[in-house]
């Protein structure tokens, strides 16, 4: 009896992760049907599209070089200046996670023309002559989303390296630099092939970037590709087609990395002393430059609150806006942790029998990463044709955000998860614990703080999301960063940048107060 | 016992169904007639011509007026084209000339049965119905450029003005800009595209995107339409936006509306389509959606006839889509020189 009963609380568990496999199945049966039933005599001309395939790689290789070398010397910049590591750490994360529309918008306007530094250089009655809507200015706003990302796995490497080490090489006269260029530089690059594959394959996939700031028929990737042909061209066809080649070439990439079990260990903060170097006037600038560099989107939020406009916020179109944007994100998020919850559980019951259905597992959540939104948005529009439009914009755009949010929640917290499963599976066994009560009792209270923190952070990013929103929308479904760029594109800049104001300061306070709570109960 | 068990369901079953009936009814009795109009995003805008005209036709249908709204004219045809319009809309608003030549082989819409037109241009057409019309031109800041060119030719000769403009594949004021090439140059309509391609500092997605970058500074020229200098002098009293007045002339645009084919309520699209060629319509174009009304308001908008005048106009075209192909091919033709 009870050993039926345990088997049933397993099947419970897994019940939304094998839902989630026939959703998946259920969208991949749907763009093969796609091209199988189709009655149209179509061609898919490679040679439209094959500057958009080579752009796309391009400015990713590009972006991921100037990422990978400014990460790492910002990195050392910033280990160096001896300042709060959990707080530069936090303040990294930030601006990994920031919205790209706020980045943007704050990029433009420092930027552009008439921007600040223009300006500010008229003062002098010097020229300005920067096109921020040009390749240098979507490499810059790629750029420093994985510059923060790439500066924090070598920071959190830095503050990782033993006390002992930088005492001794004191006391040897040893410089930092020559340690590190002689002996640590081993060190800080171990699990870095990940890391750079990552970013390589965040570089590619930003549309919401050249959506924004592609000023160029020249400059137009995989995804502005998929947008453009369905949007204005009515077909799926080369949408979908694009969205699988972006697929094939995002998985060949991910395969150096799919089973790296170095991945993680980038994610841990081990200890929290302070080495305290001599104090350097180079190093001082160079600390204050980089804090500046990832401040220069902030400063819209200066002009956005100098405009501040009651009567847009009580308007229906922002009222409208916020609600979807929440309704969205908390469905997603919620989506997302029953989701993750239940594969990492599955991952583990096949871990503990040393099943090769892990990788499996494994694999099933992490390709979402590598699906480009697009591609999956045309998907699920035809489908719903199909279907004649019984799904709403709503629930599309939810799960669409939480299949985009599942593979991050997933692997952070896959470690904490899975740690000494042996140990506890004896004990659950011997014990008799079933697998829903150790999810419930065991599992959720020791992941409590990693599930906490990924919440918040998940949540911002799905907040964020200027993606399938793009396709999914109509004038009483749009989401804040829709709103937002909706007023930019009618030229309503300092609403606009209000809205905008407000939204990061409402993402601020997210991110920040559960860090707080957690804090307070440690 | 059992029988009258059943028959006290029977009857509670009956009193609950009479109920809802009753309830029900006067639901059905006062529900209006909806009317689903799809259409760009800044017509129905807050700033846009749509609620004005939502009042007004709601005023005399006894209906409720449904606005849904797509990124720009291009996009609209593009969604009724990928879904057969099987998300139900009665009428698409903003269709322009361009297009009704494919709308038409796509055979989305219904004839509008409307026999009488007294136009302020010339229109001929049984599936669409015309609602406003205007011409492009290229606009500048006159306190920045104190020349302006006169011409096509000069326009490309003067390697220091920059230009934004649309791309043509996704734009229909993009696309006019090819037409309008191809009108004045026809057979060297690529070499001047080639002659014109340095100066082009932005080719944006969208009009509102281009002129919107126009505004913060980002060329000395755009391309829109002559009317854009009447915004900016009537609404925020600046005098310092001018359009160029070309010697060879303003290519036309004419923005159109049409009856959908599975619309679900002909009878009240078909109101509407009269209904846009009424002055009720009509006087909120003007300074609404920045194009000329379809019928003459000259007596009744002058503000906006002296503000905006009409240049010298160019034959309309009605694309085929060999047509539309030409002169988006030669535009890309220039592209990489």
């Amino acid at each position: 009896m009870s050993k039926s009963i345990n088997s049933m609380g397993a099947y419970f568990v897994r019940l939304p992760y094998y839902l989630y496999l026939v959703t998946l199945l259920f969208i991949f049966i749907t763009g093969i049907s796609f091209f199988l039933t189709s009655t149209d005599n179509y061609i898919f001309n490679f040679l439209n599209y094959s500057n958009a395939i080579f752009f796309t790689f391009f400015q990713a290789t590009t972006a991921t070089f100037f990422s990978s070398i400014l990460g790492f010397i910002f990195s050392l910049i910033l280990y160096l200046s001896g300042k709060n590591q959990r707080l530069i750490s936090a303040f990294l994360n930030f601006c990994f996670i920031l919205p790209v529309i706020f980045v943007s918008f704050g990029v433009i306007y420092f930027y552009s023309s008439n921007g600040v530094l223009s300006k500010f250089l008229n003062l002098f009655s010097l020229d300005y002559d920067f096109k921020i809507f040009s390749f240098a200015g979507i490499i810059y706003v790629t750029s420093y989303f994985n510059i923060a990302f790439n500066a924090n796995f070598f920071f959190r490497k830095l503050v990782n390296l033993p006390d002992n080490y930088i005492k001794v090489l004191k006391s040897n006269n040893i410089t930092f630099w020559t340690a590190v260029r002689l002996q640590i530089r081993g060190y800080l690059f171990q699990g870095y092939r990940s890391i750079i594959i990552l970013t390589l394959i965040f570089c590619a996939s930003n549309f919401t970037i050249l959506y924004l700031l592609s000023g160029s028929p020249n400059l137009v990737t995989i995804e502005l590709s998929i947008y453009q042909s369905i949007i204005f061209n009515a077909d799926l066809y080369s949408g979908i087609t694009l969205g699988i080649i972006q697929l094939i070439l995002m998985l060949f990439l991910s395969s150096f990395i799919m089973f790296n079990k170095n991945y993680d260990q980038s994610f841990n903060f081990n200890k929290s002393s302070i080495i305290k170097f001599p104090k350097n006037s180079l190093i001082s600038i160079g600390f204050y430059s980089i804090v500046f560099y990832f401040l220069i989107p902030f400063l819209i939020l200066i002009k956005g609150l100098f405009n501040f406009n009651i009567q847009l916020i009580l308007s229906k179109g922002f009222l409208n806006s916020i609600f979807n944007s929440l309704m969205i994100s908390t469905f997603s998020v919620l989506l997302s942790i029953f989701l993750s919850l239940s594969a990492l559980f599955t991952y583990r019951s096949f871990l503990e029998k040393n099943s090769n259905l892990q990788k499996f597992t494994f694999l099933s959540i992490v390709i979402l990463l590598f699906i480009p939104s697009l591609t999956l948005s045309s998907i699920i529009f035809y489908l719903n044709f199909n279907l004649n439009f019984i799904f709403s914009n709503f629930l599309i755009v939810s799960i669409i955000n939480s299949f985009f949010i599942t593979p991050i929640v997933f692997v952070f917290l896959s470690s904490k998860f899975i740690e000494n499963y042996i140990h506890e599976s004896k004990q659950c066994s011997i014990l008799k614990i079933s697998p829903f009560i150790r999810l419930i009792k065991i599992d959720i209270p020791k992941i409590k703080n990693e599930l906490v923190l990924i919440i918040s952070a998940v949540f911002v990013l799905s907040l964020g999301d200027l993606t399938s929103i793009t396709i999914f929308n109509d004038s009483s479904f749009r989401t804040i960063p829709l709103f937002i760029s909706q007023l930019y594109n009618n030229y309503k800049y300092d609403d606009a940048f209000f809205i905008l104001s407000l939204f990061i300061i409402s993402l601020f306070f997210i991110m920040y107060l559960p860090s707080r709570f957690l804090n307070r109960n440690a | 016992m059992c029988d009258l068990g059943s028959l006290l369901m029977k009857g509670l079953t009956m009193n609950l169904k009479l109920l809802i009936i009753l309830l029900l009814l006067p639901l059905q009795v006062f529900a209006k007639e909806e009317l689903k109009v799809l259409t760009y995003g800044s017509f129905n805008s807050d700033w846009g011509p749509g609620p004005n005209i939502e009042r007004e036709f709601e005023s005399i249908c006894n209906c409720d007026l449904i606005w849904n709204t797509a990124d720009s004219s291009g996009a609209l045809l593009s969604r009724v084209k990928l879904t057969k319009n099987n998300e139900g809309f009665d009428v698409l608003l903003g269709l322009d000339d361009s297009l009704i030549t494919e709308a038409e082989e796509n055979d989305l819409f219904i004839e509008h049965q409307i026999e009488e037109f007294n136009l302020d241009l010339n229109w001929e057409n049984k599936f669409f119905t015309p609602f406003d019309y205007g011409y492009f031109s290229f606009i500048y800041d006159q306190t920045k450029l104190a020349m302006p060119p006169q011409s096509f030719e000069e326009l490309a000769s003067r390697n220091e003005i920059s230009l934004i403009i649309m791309d043509p594949r996704y734009s229909t004021p993009g696309l006019g800009l090819a037409k309008w090439i191809d009108q004045v140059f026809q057979e060297e309509a690529v070499e001047f595209w080639k002659n014109l391609q340095d100066q082009i500092v932005i080719t944006s997605k969208s009009w509102s995107d281009g002129y919107g970058l126009f505004l913060e500074g980002e060329s000395d020229i755009v391309l829109s339409y002559t009317t854009s200098s009447a915004y900016h002098s009537l609404i925020e009293g600046n005098s310092n936006y001018q359009s160029l007045d070309m010697m060879e002339g303003h290519a036309i645009q004419i923005e159109v509306m049409g009856i959908l084919k599975n619309a679900s309520n002909i009878e009240l699209a078909r109101t509407f389509l009269e209904f846009s060629l009424s002055e009720d319509f009509q006087k909120y174009i003007p300074q609404g959606n920045w194009m000329y009304p379809v019928i003459d308001l000259q007596n009744s908008q002058i503000e906006f006839y002296s503000a905006a005048p009409k240049p010298k106009s160019l034959d309309q075209v009605f694309p085929s889509l060999a047509q539309k192909e030409k002169w988006i091919s030669n535009w890309e033709a220039s592209l990489g020189e």
